[in-house]
């Protein structure tokens, strides 16, 4: 029992101090297609300590919603990411909660957020709640028939088991399947990290902003642990993204690795260098067309699926 | 045990019946109170024969000929005697202070409670029948109390129409079912025993069946509000008194799917596909129109009767996946849907039931029922804030609450679905695409009640009614109360609610009640070849204690001084009115917009302009298409306008003319029955 709990805790760790990392990444990736230089690798870690150290303003129209939702929308995402193998396969949580439960945490997370924007009476914060919950509606039917997908490819749902499945069948895993979900589950990565075609975390004008104007209001140590939320999720899909369809590497029991934790880093650099690259390369989507993103995306998905009959049969 | 329960119930009930007229001064404390304790009577029974596994049969004195009559409950009764228990007893505590505060009524206050207690009495009924007569009355007897109830409060003309509606559905709803009732007795030898049905309807000729199920699917499909049959719900529901709303979304519906359980799946047994399909199918167009719908509504208790329409659809798509893995021959399987539509038919009572019992009290603290016009309530409203934040969370199906759990297990009977060999290649595709709308229409009941919630109980009020609100009495408050413990309670303890319901369940399918769908009270894992697990007490208890961790976390090692106040960041804008907050319509234009084929948006913008460039006036009017309101029941309307016109020479008003029809009706009777 002991063990456990101390193999729990060891695993959180591991989430909470690789996330600022990962998601800084992409930054620096972008900054060198940018001829830029971008901001130091463990920049995000300053900028934690820097907003953790300050008293919070709070807008006096707020209510307790409002001084919640910071840490209900942490745990959504630190639990989400309990359940997704990132240096291990299996991690000692990972039996409470499958790809569903994931995307569903996700969920409860991204509702507190949008409550508490509207809280604060500000337009902004209407706008983004409202476009940023109606675009994570839009991304769920392919996020679900992806799950659907993989459950039928390698019959599983909890992700530790597709990893099992897809290292257990190699390189023979490497199907149509596996890449058109690729594609889909890839597309839906960047819609749900608010990147480029989809939002621009970067921005602050009302016309384009999604994310960044729900969390206008928030400042000092609330931001500071909404914010390393949001890295969690970064680190979490990332995780998804990488192992779930490029397991090799991983530990394969629940104990993470040296060597393995270096082998995840090594792989986020690579899909991170690949977001960030579609990033750099595209502009951002007007808002009404991202219909066609999700349902791109879906279909990718559908067309997955569709294969596994065809090359099965 | 039972026995003394139900005895308690009943006396309980007659207490509250009488005692109201003879102490009219306390007539809403005593008729709800005793209706309340006696519901908790109910409760008390349900729990113990789901717990025990027993079933109690109390017959009944019948001076017909050949003819014996029964009231008859199994531990599948008791679920739902939980059900209406536990529902009935929040509601009427509720209303024991909510009544006493509404204004403008039209029925004295005893009369109330008895027609109150009466329709309570008349569910109990309905659940406890053992045959097809004494079902029709309570059935009838349920409807046309709920048709009273429904004009306690206020009689305006859009009350009557929809009162009136509803009566009309209801009636047509039942002669179909009169029908089915009528072939299921002609399956079972000609009787209307329900017990007689349970053993002879499987061996009847298909034809028989089929028509038995059509006829219970519309039947119970018009109680349940299953699309096309939907168009009274968001009428009639949303005109009662809130506890009566609340009754009959949280309750009531509950009717319909314990009798498409009884009728489907106990006596019918194993059918071809096509009936599983069709309700399915059913199911799952009435869950995407319910959640689009109330998703644009701006009326709180209209957009909480569109989700009862989503959440019924979610119920039947659950039975309807049920009888297909039966007719695949695959009983095992086909408890996990069947677990899921039960856990969600519960879980639907204790969100539903809340979340209006919450409208009811904005109702009563504002006068409006228009979001729009609320706004800032949870500075007023503390408590109720909090519950209908609760319920608004469960009924989004997010984890880690209970409405969360029921639609996991969907979800994963969905994907069974897939996995069954010998499933046709067609239902291999058409269940996951059908998972992937389900999960889009859950998805949108997110931004439904985050817009319910937030645009009604957050941000600055926006009229002076909503800045005046005040909070509900205790008694309201505990009712609600007792429904947030209810959700709290599923979602904490879901894996043994899920393990009772299996071993309840499982014997009505024919598949083995042991087996391993729990392990451990903790875990569900799927019982198909897919590898799935979901723990709800584990991501319960997680998410509370990573919030908790995160709190204390930053507030030790954080910044220690005080958060500082100021005024709301508007681009440096100082004056900040609730004019510039979004609007309910404003939070659903992006899904309105997303979604336009299906709404049909209606856009009118008037300018009244001085000078070309300079408005004095602008309005802007907003409003959705009822496709099948204005396509599919308009010409129905006008056909039965068109014969009753016809027919309206016949009725001449003559009590000469009535007494004709009535003597050559007898004499065709009587040649009919000498032939």
């Amino acid at each position: 029992m002991l063990s456990f709990l101390l193999v729990v805790l060891l695993q959180t760790l591991l989430i909470l101090a690789l996330s600022p990392l990962i998601d800084n990444l992409a930054s620096k990736v972008k900054a060198v297609f940018q001829s830029r230089q971008g901001p130091p690798l463990f920049q995000p870690y300053y900028d934690l300590w820097k907003h953790f150290r300050k008293a919070p303003v709070v807008s006096h129209r707020t209510s307790w919603v409002f001084r919640i939702a910071p840490y209900v929308s942490f745990a959504g995402f630190l639990a989400a990411a309990e359940f997704v193998p990132i240096a291990a396969a299996h991690p000692p949580l990972s039996f409470g909660g499958d790809f569903f439960a994931v995307i569903m945490l996700f969920t409860v997370a991204h509702v507190f957020i949008a409550l508490a924007a509207l809280d604060a009476s500000s337009s902004f914060g209407g706008l983004g709640s409202s476009r940023d919950i109606t675009l994570a509606a839009l991304a769920e039917p392919g996020l679900v028939l992806t799950v659907f997908t993989l459950a039928v490819a390698y019959g599983a749902t909890t992700l530790g088991d597709v990893t099992d499945q897809v290292l257990l069948l190699g390189t023979r895993a490497i199907t149509p399947t596996h890449l058109l979900l690729f594609g889909a589950v890839f597309m839906l990565t960047i819609a749900e990290s608010g990147r480029i075609p989809i939002d621009n975390p970067a921005t602050h004008l009302e016309l384009t902003m999604v994310h960044e104007a729900q969390i206008l209001e928030y400042s000092g140590k609330d931001l500071a642990v909404i914010q390393w939320g949001l890295h969690v999720k970064e680190l979490a899909l990332v995780a998804i993204l990488t192992n779930v369809f490029f397991p090799w590497g991983i530990a394969s029991g629940g104990l993470p690795t040296l060597a393995s934790v270096l082998i995840f880093v090594g792989k986020a650099v690579l899909a991170i260098m690949l977001i960030a690259t579609v990033e750099s390369f595209t502009a951002k989507w007007r808002i009404f067309r991202l219909l066609e993103y999700m349902t791109i995306a879906f279909i990718l998905a559908f067309f997955a699926l569709l294969s596994i009959f065809i090359l099965g049969a | 045990m039972m026995r003394p329960l139900l005895l308690a119930a009943a006396t309980l009930a007659a207490a509250s019946l009488t005692l109201p007229w003879l102490i009219k001064r306390h007539a809403a404390t005593l008729g709800y109170g005793l209706a309340a304790i006696a519901s908790l009577a109910i409760a008390a029974l349900g729990a113990a024969l789901v717990l025990t596994g027993d079933a109690l049969t109390i017959p009944l004195p019948t001076s017909l000929p050949n003819v014996t009559l029964s009231l008859h409950a199994d531990p599948l009764t008791g679920i739902f005697l939980i059900i209406l228990g536990v529902g009935g007893c929040a509601v009427s505590l509720y209303a024991t202070s909510y009544v006493q505060r509404a204004h403008a009524d039209h029925m004295s206050l005893p009369a109330q409670t008895t027609f109150y207690t009466l329709f309570l009495a008349a569910i109990l009924l309905v659940f406890l029948a053992n045959d097809a007569v004494v079902f029709l009355i309570a059935w009838e007897s349920m409807s046309i109390l709920s048709y009273l109830l429904i004009l306690t409060h206020e009689q305006d003309d859009d009350t009557r129409d929809a009162a009136n509606m509803y009566l009309l559905m209801m009636h047509i709803g039942t002669a179909f079912l009169f029908v089915s009732f009528a072939a299921l007795a002609a399956a079972s030898g000609g009787t209307y025993s329900f017990d007689a049905m349970r053993a002879h309807a499987r061996d009847a000729p298909e034809y028989l069946r089929s028509i038995a199920f059509v006829g219970a699917l519309v039947g119970f499909g018009t109680k349940a509000g299953l699309v096309p049959l939907h168009g009274w719900l968001p009428r009639a529901h949303p005109a009662a008194p809130s506890h009566v709303s609340a009754l009959m979304s949280g309750v009531m519906l509950k009717t319909a799917v314990y009798m498409m359980i009884r009728v489907g799946i106990d006596f019918l047994g194993r059918g071809p596909a096509w009936w599983g399909l069709t309700l399915l199918a059913l199911g799952g167009i009435t869950t995407f129109v319910g959640i689009l719908y109330a998703t644009a509504e701006n009326d709180i208790k209209r957009l909480l009767a569109y989700s009862s329409v989503e959440n019924l659809g979610v119920i039947f798509m659950g039975l309807g996946l049920a009888l297909l893995f039966v007719s695949y021959d695959q009983p095992l399987l086909a408890t996990l849907p069947l677990i899921a539509a039960v856990l969600h038919s519960l879980n639907h009572m204790t969100m539903k039931t809340l979340l209006f019992l919450g409208a009811g009290s904005v109702h009563h603290a504002t006068g409006t029922r228009d979001i729009n016009k609320l706004g800032g309530l949870i500075h007023q409203m503390p408590y109720t804030a909090g519950l209908v934040l609760l319920g608004s969370l469960a009924i989004s199906a997010l984890p880690p609450l209970n409405g969360f759990v029921s639609e996991w297990l969907l979800f994963q009977s969905l994907l069974a679905g897939v996995t069954i060999p010998g499933t046709p290649l067609i239902l291999q595709i058409f269940l996951p695409v059908g998972a992937g709308l389900f999960a889009l229409a859950g998805a949108i009941s997110v931004v439904c009640f985050v817009k319910a919630f937030g645009v009604t109980f957050l941000a600055t009020p926006r009229t002076s009614e909503a800045e005046h609100a005040h909070e509900s009495p205790r008694t309201m408050l505990l009712g609600m109360g007792i429904l947030a413990t209810g959700i709290i309670l599923i979602a904490s303890m879901a894996g043994l609610v899920i393990r009772t319901l299996h071993q309840t369940l499982a014997p009505l399918l024919g598949a083995d009640p042991n087996a391993d769908l729990v392990t451990g009270g903790l875990v569900v894992q799927s019982l198909t070849t897919i590898k799935a697990s979901m723990s709800p007490t584990l991501v319960f208890f997680i998410v509370l204690l990573f919030a908790l961790l995160a709190w204390l976390g930053t507030r030790f090692l954080g910044s220690r001084e005080r958060a500082r106040k100021e005024e709301t960041w508007l681009c440096g804008h100082r004056n900040v009115t609730p004019r510039m907050e979004y609007t309910s319509t404003s939070y659903a234009e992006a899904t309105r917009m997303f979604f336009s084929g299906l709404y049909g948006p209606h856009k009118e913008t008037t300018r009244d302009e001085k000078a070309p460039t300079i408005p004095s006036r602008i309005t802007y009017a907003t409003r959705t298409t009822y496709f099948l309101e204005e396509y599919a029941y308009a010409p129905i309307t006008r056909l039965i306008l068109l014969t009753s016109m016809r027919f309206r020479a016949v009725q001449a008003g003559s009590i000469h003319a009535y007494l004709s029809y009535i003597f050559a009706t007898l004499l065709l009777v009587l040649l009919w029955a000498t032939r």
